[in-house]
């Protein structure tokens, strides 16, 4: 077993896991944050995607006690009450959003992008979603998503 | 109508609160995993349970040997879920059950464990004990017809698990007055869904005998329908629940996990949740059928095609399930989207030992498609005309009768959808200015354009015999809000938003008062469920309908109190009015309020007429060709189709981006490769199971084209399938544009592609004519 304490939208806490839980389950069975999805549990379809310290990381190939001492934001985390995070307004908007089950690893990468890259061309986001399967295959409205949440939040 | 309102269901998706089958929870529920078989065809001597039974956590371990005896009623069962509507022409071998004593694919499950944790569960799966003897396998179609081929059902001859056959007309004289006669084979790939949610089912046993089940099935009533024959329960025992679901594409228009968590939460009498691993989803649930075309066709000196020959071979896997639903639809389609006087055409489904074939949006469109649109522009190519042009002179038209029903068509986009399309690639420069052979630029690239077109259909019904029912009610509250019940799945479609939308348009209410249930047997009439294109032009009917019967209501209650004709009185806003009266009217909400407290319901029912309404789409690729390496780089894809009415732009936009996509990944890289000495998937994850990305190709641009259908939702036809078909036919006309060299086995990997420039016999391929060598033959 390990002690946890970490960060997860903007909480702080701690808790006794096993050493091999990975951070997927961690935070959906653990703590109840169904959010993030999973989708391959072998690092390809980003799907369970969070932030880890402001970064985009598989949560099925981190083990929970990596996530010691770390900043974690969930999709849970994006929105602040029922104020929805510019980009969640925006793929609501846009029609980015089909079978959804993409949508919280790809709203995170997203998240990610803009941070560093607060005005993003096409090109950039299309190259940032490369490990964000989406077989609905929404792409075009989530770029343009993307791209109109960049010009909201300015 | 024509709104581009969000989706019902877009805010819970983008907070996380939105819950998918493996987000629910139950008291005392418990895990159950399958263990599956490492051989391909087998015959079980022994499950030891004794030693899986020993581990922490392990309940139960149901097998063929034990599960008999524990629900002596099971029966054999279709996992299609046609059972009550089979085809003719087609055997049937009864004998799909669940754990088995006979495998026939890798994969099959041979035992369902249950466990108190999903960990144990897993664990006791991969190391169950399990004696098999194997038997002989037939691991493609070409060993299966083999005389000495093993037998793979009973009742099946010659491993045949369908064949039908069609022919008009005569074609060995049109063959002889053809100016061009080609034949070729074309071979298509193993397709999967690769749907994004892992399969996963919930189960609860009820105190009535009965189970709840939560599953991303596509038909909620089919599935009630079949596991309910199977189990030997009623059908109020039985109650079906679609969650949030996280895509289908076909995969869940049939059984998967749902009979052995049913099977398990009947025995322990617990809640039981089965999940499927990503590898378990790839090779344990149905793909596309793999199919070999080999065509024959005369063309005229116009680039018609006068006779068509073929002999089609499909690969139906181990089991039946949805060949006998999808072997017609290749023979349909092979003549429905031109007119061809003389056909003689044969489609053989053989079963093999390899994973079953099954439902994957397009169902049988996108095979023929790639095989037919392709030899057109071989035909095209070779008597030297403009293969849109040779399109465009045989294509079907108004007036015409089509595949799927005995109606002729009322209205047709294709021509419009061949237009617009053809200027938005720049169809006429593209084709015009470069002769073939081409000259390389320095970076040895070629570029070309492609095309191809389909007529499809709305679902279902039209044909004798198929059962395609979509009903409906609309109960409108006393405080204005309205209920929709219906069963129309929404996989990610959109669909119960463009229900509600038609709910309110028909009443004349604000969308944002309307509610449509989840697809939940217990509480919504008959619904077949989300495939072939059906939801919105069959469900979407029922709900205008019964939408309509309830402001009938309203109206001859209001007409009452305000003595008004019902037929002068028209909803306006949150009044309704008498016409040409402004001062005669009531809140709508006091009408509904009294009528409310007078006993009075307002309420519709509503069913779609049972038609079917043909749809039609255009796809254009621009493709970039690297002779060096065979690389394709699709550059643009413009599809152009006729939804009848876009009801929501922005949905049907999605629709159509997303098939191309899908359609570009059957087009490029997407196969499950079966390995033919030990019949296992040899790419089995989504490392290996190339799904393009989103920098894998164009942003996808769409023509939406509006020619209203009669028998359609405010002229809507079906829209979800018909722009998957024609992507890999649209590239490898492209491809065969820019360099004259054909591929005609999927997916167009850059090897095969490099094979066929170079002319180049590979692995069993017919030997492509030297494009490089030849010196400007067949210009196009």
């Amino acid at each position: 077993m390990a002690e946890v304490r970490c960060v997860v939208n903007g909480e702080l806490l701690k808790a006794e896991v096993k050493d091999d839980r990975l951070l997927c389950d961690f935070l959906r069975e653990d703590l109840g944050l169904l959010g993030t999805r999973v989708g391959c549990r072998e690092g390809v379809c980003g799907s369970c995607n969070v932030l880890l310290g402001g970064f985009p990381v598989r949560s099925c190939l981190f083990l929970a006690p990596q996530a010691d001492g770390e900043q974690i934001t969930t999709v849970e985390g994006l929105s602040e009450g029922d104020h929805l995070h510019p980009l969640q307004r925006a793929f609501i908007d846009a029609g980015a959003v089909q079978c959804g089950f993409c949508t919280a690893g790809i709203l995170i990468t997203a998240k990610a992008l803009l941070d560093r890259n607060p005005e993003p061309s096409e090109h950039e986001v299309l190259e940032a979603l490369a490990g964000n399967l989406c077989r609905c295959s929404a792409y075009g409205k989530i770029v343009d998503a993307i791209r109109k949440a960049a010009v909201s939040s300015k | 109508m024509g709104s581009r309102t969000p989706k019902v269901d877009a805010a819970e998706k983008v907070v996380g609160t939105g819950r998918y089958v493996d987000d629910l929870s139950l008291p005392g529920m418990v895990y159950a995993r399958l263990a599956r078989s490492p051989y391909p065809h087998a015959r079980i001597r022994e499950v030891s349970t004794e030693s899986a039974l020993g581990q922490p956590g392990v309940r139960l371990i149901l097998s063929s040997e034990n599960l008999p005896g524990l629900l002596p009623d099971l029966g054999p069962y279709d996992p299609a879920c046609h059972d009550f509507e089979r085809e003719g022409a087609v055997s049937m071998p009864g004998d799909f059950r669940l754990v088995d004593s006979t495998i026939r694919h890798v994969g099959e499950p041979v035992a369902v464990v249950v466990a108190d944790s999903d960990g144990a569960a897993v664990e006791a799966a991969a190391t169950l004990e399990v004696d098999y003897e194997p038997l002989p396998a037939v691991l493609d179609v070409d060993q299966a017809r083999l005389e000495e081929a093993p037998q793979i059902h009973q009742g099946a001859e010659g491993n045949v698990a369908g064949n039908l056959r069609r022919s008009a007309g005569d074609v060995e004289a049109a063959l002889a007055e053809s100016e061009v006669v080609l034949a070729h084979r074309f071979s298509t790939s193993r397709q999967k869904q690769a749907q994004l949610e892992p399969t996963c089912c919930v189960v609860e046993p009820r105190r009535d005998g009965g189970v709840t089940v939560w599953t991303p099935h596509q038909a909620p009533h089919r599935a009630r329908r079949t596991l309910a024959r199977m189990f030997g329960l009623g059908l109020n025992s039985v109650r079906v629940v679609n969650p949030l679901i996280g895509g289908a594409f076909g995969k869940g228009d049939g059984l998967t996990a749902e009979p052995y968590a049913v099977a398990a939460a009947l025995v322990t009498r617990r809640p039981i949740k089965l999940r499927y691993s990503r590898h378990e989803d790839l090779v344990g649930t149905e793909a596309r059928h793999p199919a070999v075309f080999d065509l024959t066709a005369g063309f005229d000196a116009k680039g018609r095609i006068l006779a068509l020959r073929g002999r089609v071979t499909m690969d139906a896997g181990a089991y039946l399930s949805h060949t006998p639903r999808v072997l017609p639809v290749i023979l349909t389609q092979l003549t429905a989207t031109y007119r061809i006087p003389n056909v003689d055409l044969e489609v053989t489904a053989l079963f093999t030992n390899t994973p079953v074939s099954g439902a994957f949006r397009g169902y049988g469109g996108p095979q023929a498609a790639f095989a037919l649109e392709h030899l057109i522009d071989l035909g095209a190519r070779a008597v030297n005309v403009d293969p849109l042009e040779a399109r465009d002179r045989m294509r079907i038209r108004t007036g015409d009768s089509w595949g799927y029903s005995r109606r002729p068509i009322d209205t047709s986009g294709l021509e419009e959808c061949l237009r617009l399309g053809a200027e938005a690639i720049g169809w006429s420069g593209h084709r015009a200015k470069e002769l073939w052979p081409r000259a390389c630029d320095q970076t040895g690239i070629r570029r070309g354009v492609g095309m191809a077109c389909v007529v499809w259909k709305s679902g279902i019904a039209g044909k004798a015999g198929a059962v395609d029912q979509s009903g409906a009610t609309v109960v409108v509250n006393p405080d204005g809000s309205t209920l929709v019940a219906s069963a129309a799945c929404d996989l990610g479609t959109g669909i119960k938003t463009t229900l509600a939308q038609i709910c309110a348009e028909a009443l004349g209410l604000p969308i944002e008062s309307v509610r449509v249930t989840e697809s939940d047997t217990g509480v919504t009439p008959y619904d077949s469920g989300a495939h072939a294109s059906r939801s919105l032009y069959r469900a979407g009917r029922a709900v205008e309908r019964a939408a309509l019967e309830a402001k009938r209501e309203i109206l001859t209650y209001a007409a009452d109190l305000l003595e008004a004709d019902p037929g002068d009185l028209q909803f306006d806003g949150d009044r309704i009015v008498v016409r040409g009266a402004p001062d005669r009217s009531a809140a709508l909400f006091d009408v509904l309020e009294r009528g409310f407290r007078e006993g009075r319901r307002f309420e519709g029912v509503g069913t779609a007429p049972l038609e079917n309404a043909p749809s039609f789409a255009a796809q254009f690729a621009e493709v970039e060709v690297d002779l060096e390496t065979g690389g394709v780089r699709v550059t643009r894809l413009v599809a152009a189709q006729d939804v009848g009415k876009a009801i929501n732009p922005t949905i049907v936009e999605g629709q159509i981006q997303g098939a191309v996509h899908q359609g570009l990944g059957y087009a490029l890289t997407e196969d499950l490769v079966i390995d033919p000495e030990t019949g296992t998937v040899l790419n089995g994850s989504f490392m290996d199971y190339r799904v393009l990305t989103s920098a894998d190709g164009p942003l996808v641009e769409t023509i939406v084209v509006e020619q209203g259908d009669p028998t359609g939702p405010f002229g809507a036809k079906g829209a979800g399938e018909p722009s998957i078909i024609l992507t890999a036919p649209a590239v490898a006309n492209a491809i065969l544009h820019a360099t004259g060299a054909s591929v005609r086995k999927l997916p167009m990997t850059p090897e095969r592609v490099l094979a066929a420039i170079r002319g180049v016999k590979l692995g069993g391929e017919q030997a492509e004519p030297g494009a490089l060598a030849g010196n400007g033959s067949g210009t196009v």
